[in-house]
C-alpha cells in the first residue's frame, strides 16, 4: 500500500506539487497523467526519497525514508541511471547485495526475460539507452519490492520489452504490489490501471476508478482538462 | 534574414550577457572573481623587482607554456569536448542547413577562437607576478592572452585537418601521432644538445641550478627554440613586440598566416567533410553541459575499459558499496591513486624539489611551503573520489541501510586513497626538503585530517545547499565552507608553531591543524549523516 498525505514541494518559489494526497491499494495500478512540468516527476521523486517535501508518504504504513521502507520499494527513474564500470551481471550482484537479497535465481530469470542474459558481460556504458533502462528495470524489481515507481517506464524500450513489462505490471498486481506508473503515453495503459490520476500545474486535476461506472475513457478527459474544460463527472480534486 | 550565421552569433552573444544580468549566481561570481584579481594584483603592488628580470626569459616562459598548452589540445583531439569547435546545436541545426560547408566551418573557427578568448582570460590572475617580476604592463598581459587563445585556436584548427585528412585511413592517426611525438622528442633532444654546457655539470653534482635554467631560458627564447609550430611563433611575436624586434614579431606573424592557409586549404579542399568528427564531439560536449547542469561529475574512465574478472564477490548491505567502487577504480585504470592524483603528485614532488634546492638550510620551511601548496590543490582531488560520483546515482539513497553506515562505506575507498597519497607524496617530499622522519610522519597524518575536513566539506554542502539549483553557487559555497572548516585548524597550528620553541615549532605547526581538523570533520559528518536519508537530487 502507497499513501500520499498533503504532500507539498517547493523549489524556491515554484510550488511543484501543492497539497497532493493519494493512494495506491496493494494489488493496484496507479497512474500518473500529465502535461510536461506537471509535477508527476517531482511526487515520484518525493516518494523514493531522492526529494524532501512537506506532509507524509507511507509504504506499506512505513515512513518512506525509513530503511524498513526502502527495502520495500523499487524505482525505475525516467532517465536511466547505471553504472558505467560496472556490468549488467554486476549491477544485479550489487543490488542484491545492498539489499541483502540472497536469491540469485530470480535475477537470471529477469535479465532472461528483458533480453539481457547475453549482455551480462556488458559494461554500463557500453549499452544503448534502451538496454540501460532495461537494466534499471531488472535493478528495481530484482529485489522483490512490494512497492514499485515507474517514471515513463516504456520511453525507449522496443516493442519485445515493451509487452514483457507489461506482463510484469499485470504479475506484480497479481502479486499484490502496489504499483505506481507515471506516463505520456495514455494508450499504453489504457488496459491495466485501477486509479488515474490526472496532475496540472502541481495539482490533481482528476481522479478516475477504473471500475466500469465512468463512460469517458481516459483519454478524452485528459485532453479535456489539459486543453481547457473540466472533466465531465468523476472525481475530479 | 541575410546573414543566419552572423544573425546566430550575434543573436548569442546579446543573449549571453542578459542571462549573465538575470542570473545572481554568475554576477556574484563574475564579482568574486573581479575581487579576487583586484587583491592579487593590489596585494603586490609595490613589490616590484627593483631590476626586473629580462623580457627574455619571459618569453622563453611562453615559448614552454604555449607549447605545453598546445601539445595538450591537440594530443585530447583538439576539438576539445570542453570547448568544441560546433555544439550539438550548431550540428543538428547548421549542417543540414543549406549553408555552404566553408562559410559554416568560417562560423566554427570564430567561435572557436572567441572561446579560446574566453578561456585565455584565466591568465589574467598571473598579473601579479609577472607585474612583480619582468615589470609588464596591462598591454603585455593582453598581449600574452592572445598568444595563448591563438596558440589554442591553432590546436584545435590543426586537429580538425588532421582529422579530414586521415579519417578513413587505417593508422594514419597513429603514424602521425608518432610524428608528433617524434617532433616533440627531438625538439627536447636539441634544447638539450644546445645547452648541453650548463645541463651537464647539474648530472654531475654541480650545483649551478639557476646557470643551467637559464641556459634553456636562452635556447627558448631565440631561433631555434622558438621554431616550435605555432607555440614557438607566437611567443616569438610577442617577445619580439616586447623587445621591439620587428624582424622577430614579422617571422612570427608571417609563419602563423601561413599555416593558417595550409590548414584552410587542406579541410576545403578534402573530400571528407569535418561533420563526422564535430558529431562526435559535440555529443560529448553536450553530455558534459548537461552533466554539469545538474551537479554532475563525469566518470573519467578509459575509452577502452578492459574488464577483468568480473563481480563483487564480497560485501552486504552497505559494504558492497566499498567492493562496487574497488572494481570500478579497477576498470578506470586507477592503481592506488587516479591519473589525476598522480599529476598532482608529481607537482606537488617538483615543488618540493624546488623548495629544497632555493631554500637550502631552511628545511622547516621548505617543508612547509610544500605543504601548502599540497594542501591547496587537496581541495580539487579531494572532490574526485568515487564519493561525488555515487551521490549522483540514485541507487545509495534507495539502499536500505543506516544512513550514516552508507556514508561511511561510501567514503572508505575516497579515504583509503587519501592515505596513499599521503604516503606517496610526502616521504619523498619529506626527503627531498631533507625533513626528518618526525616532521614527514606528522606532514602525513596532517594532510589526511584535510582529506577527512575536505570530505567533510563535501557532505555539508550537498547536506545544505543540494537545493539550490545554481551548480556554480554551490561551487563557490564548497570554497566558502573549506575556508570555514579550515580556518580554526590553521590558526590553532600557526598559534602554536608561533609560541612553542623553534625545535618544535614545526610539530606544534602540523598538531594543532590535526588537532581541530579531525573533530571538526567528524562533527560536520555526523551532523549531516542524514544526507543519504533525504537526498535532494533535482534534475538527477
Amino acid at each position: 500500500m502507497l499513501s500520499i498525505s498533503g504532500v507539498t514541494k517547493k523549489y524556491r518559489k515554484t510550488l511543484a506539487n501543492d497539497n497532493i494526497s493519494f493512494a495506491v491499494g496493494d494489488g493496484q495500478i496507479g497512474i500518473l497523467l500529465g502535461p510536461n512540468g506537471a509535477g508527476k516527476s517531482t511526487i515520484i521523486k518525493c516518494i523514493t526519497g531522492l526529494l524532501r517535501f512537506t506532509g507524509r508518504i507511507e509504504i506499506n504504513g512505513l515512513e518512506n525514508t525509513s530503511v524498513e521502507a526502502k527495502r520495500q520499494l523499487g524505482y525505475i527513474p525516467e532517465m536511466p541511471a547505471v553504472y558505467d564500470l560496472l556490468t549488467v551481471e554486476e549491477h544485479l550482484e550489487f543490488i542484491r547485495r545492498a539489499y541483502r537479497v540472497e536469491d540469485e535465481a530470480y535475477t537470471r530469470q529477469l535479465l532472461e526475460r528483458l533480453e539481457l542474459w547475453d549482455k551480462k558481460d556488458k559494461l554500463g556504458k557500453e549499452l544503448s539507452k534502451g538496454m540501460q533502462q532495461k537494466l534499471s528495470i531488472c535493478c528495481a524489481l530484482c529485489h522483490k519490492p512490494r512497492v514499485v515507481i515507474f517514471d515513463e517506464p516504456l520511453v525507449g524500450l522496443d516493442p519485445h520489452a515493451i509487452k514483457e513489462l507489461k506482463a510484469v505490471f499485470r504479475e506484480l498486481k497479481q502479486g499484490g504490489c502496489s504499483v505506481l506508473i507515471s506516463t505520456h503515453m495514455i494508450d499504453s495503459v489504457e488496459d491495466y490501471w485501477d486509479v488515474a490520476n490526472i496532475m496540472v500545474g502541481g495539482r490533481f486535476a482528476a481522479t478516475r476508478y477504473n471500475d466500469g461506472t465512468d463512460g469517458q475513457d481516459l483519454e478524452e478527459l485528459f485532453f479535456q482538462i489539459t486543453e481547457g474544460q473540466g472533466p465531465k463527472g468523476g472525481v475530479a480534486q | 534574414m541575410r546573414n543566419a550565421l552572423g544573425y546566430l552569433t550575434f543573436t548569442k552573444l546579446k543573449n549571453q550577457a542578459k542571462d549573465l544580468l538575470r542570473s545572481p549566481a554568475k554576477l556574484i561570481y563574475v564579482v568574486v572573481m573581479a575581487a579576487v584579481l583586484a587583491l592579487s594584483v593590489m596585494g603586490r603592488s609595490g613589490q616590484e623587482l627593483e631590476e626586473p628580470q629580462p623580457m627574455y626569459q619571459l618569453a622563453a616562459l611562453l615559448t614552454l607554456f604555449y607549447s605545453f598548452m598546445f601539445l595538450m589540445v591537440l594530443g585530447t583531439g583538439g576539438n576539445s569536448a570542453k570547448t568544441p569547435m560546433f555544439t550539438l546545436s550548431d550540428v543538428t541545426i547548421l549542417f543540414p542547413a543549406p549553408l555552404h560547408p566553408h562559410r559554416v566551418l568560417v562560423y566554427g573557427l570564430m567561435r572557436q577562437l572567441g572561446l579560446s578568448l574566453a578561456m585565455a582570460l584565466v591568465l589574467v590572475f598571473q598579473y601579479g607576478w609577472l607585474k612583480v617580476a619582468f615589470g609588464i604592463t596591462w598591454g603585455h598581459m593582453a598581449l600574452i592572452i592572445l598568444g595563448f587563445a591563438v596558440c589554442i585556436f591553432f590546436a584545435a584548427f590543426c586537429s580538425m585537418a588532421i582529422y579530414v585528412r586521415t579519417s578513413g585511413k587505417d593508422n594514419a592517426t597513429t603514424v602521425l601521432r608518432g610524428c608528433i611525438f617524434a617532433g616533440v622528442v627531438l625538439y627536447l633532444a636539441w634544447m638539450a644538445y644546445a645547452c648541453r654546457g650548463a645541463l651537464l655539470p647539474l648530472l654531475s653534482g654541480g650545483q649551478d641550478f639557476y646557470g643551467a635554467m637559464d641556459s634553456c631560458a636562452g635556447f627558448l627564447s631565440s631561433f631555434p627554440g622558438m621554431a616550435f609550430p605555432v607555440a614557438g611563433w607566437m611567443a616569438a611575436v610577442i617577445g619580439g613586440i616586447f623587445a621591439g624586434d620587428m624582424g622577430m614579431v614579422a617571422a612570427g606573424a608571417g609563419l602563423c598566416v601561413v599555416l593558417a592557409a595550409v590548414l584552410a586549404v587542406l579541410i576545403i579542399t578534402c573530400k571528407n567533410n569535418y561533420y563526422e568528427d564535430v558529431l562526435e564531439t559535440a555529443e560529448v560536449a553536450q553530455s558534459n553541459v548537461t552533466a554539469q547542469k545538474e551537479g554532475k561529475f563525469n566518470e573519467l574512465a578509459p575509452k577502452n575499459v578492459k574488464v577483468g574478472r568480473t563481480g563483487l564477490g564480497k560485501g552486504w548491505g552497505a559494504s558492497a558499496l566499498y567492493y562496487k567502487h574497488r572494481i570500478e577504480n579497477r576498470r578506470a585504470g586507477v592503481f592506488l591513486l587516479s591519473n589525476m592524483s598522480l599529476v598532482f603528485v608529481a607537482i606537488i614532488l617538483f615543488c618540493a624539489f624546488i623548495m629544497g634546492r632555493s631554500m637550502e638550510g631552511e628545511g622547516s620551511a621548505a617543508l612547509i611551503t610544500t605543504f601548502a601548496i599540497g594542501t591547496y590543490m587537496q581541495i580539487f582531488s579531494e572532490g574526485m573520489g568515487r564519493f561525488n560520483l555515487e551521490l549522483i546515482k540514485p541507487f545509495i539513497y534507495l539502499m536500505p541501510e543506516p544512513p550514516l553506515k552508507k556514508l561511511l562505506y561510501c567514503m572508505k575507498e575516497t579515504l583509503l586513497s587519501d592515505v596513499w597519497e599521503a604516503v606517496i607524496i610526502f616521504v619523498p617530499a619529506g626527503l627531498l626538503v631533507g625533513a626528518d622522519a618526525m616532521a614527514i610522519a606528522l606532514c602525513v597524518v596532517a594532510r589526511l585530517s584535510f582529506a577527512l575536513l575536505f570530505t567533510a566539506g563535501n557532505i555539508l554542502v550537498e547536506r545544505v545547499f543540494g537545493t539550490v539549483s545554481s551548480k556554480m553557487l554551490v561551487l563557490f559555497f564548497y570554497f566558502l565552507a573549506l575556508v570555514v572548516l579550515a580556518a580554526p585548524g590553521i590558526i590553532l597550528g600557526v598559534v602554536l608553531m608561533t609560541v612553542l620553541p623553534e625545535a618544535v615549532g614545526l610539530l606544534g605547526l602540523f598538531l594543532g591543524m590535526v588537532v581541530l581538523n579531525v573533530p571538526i570533520a567528524v562533527l560536520v559528518m555526523y551532523l549531516c549523516r542524514n544526507l543519504l536519508q533525504y537526498a535532494e537530487l533535482n534534475n538527477r
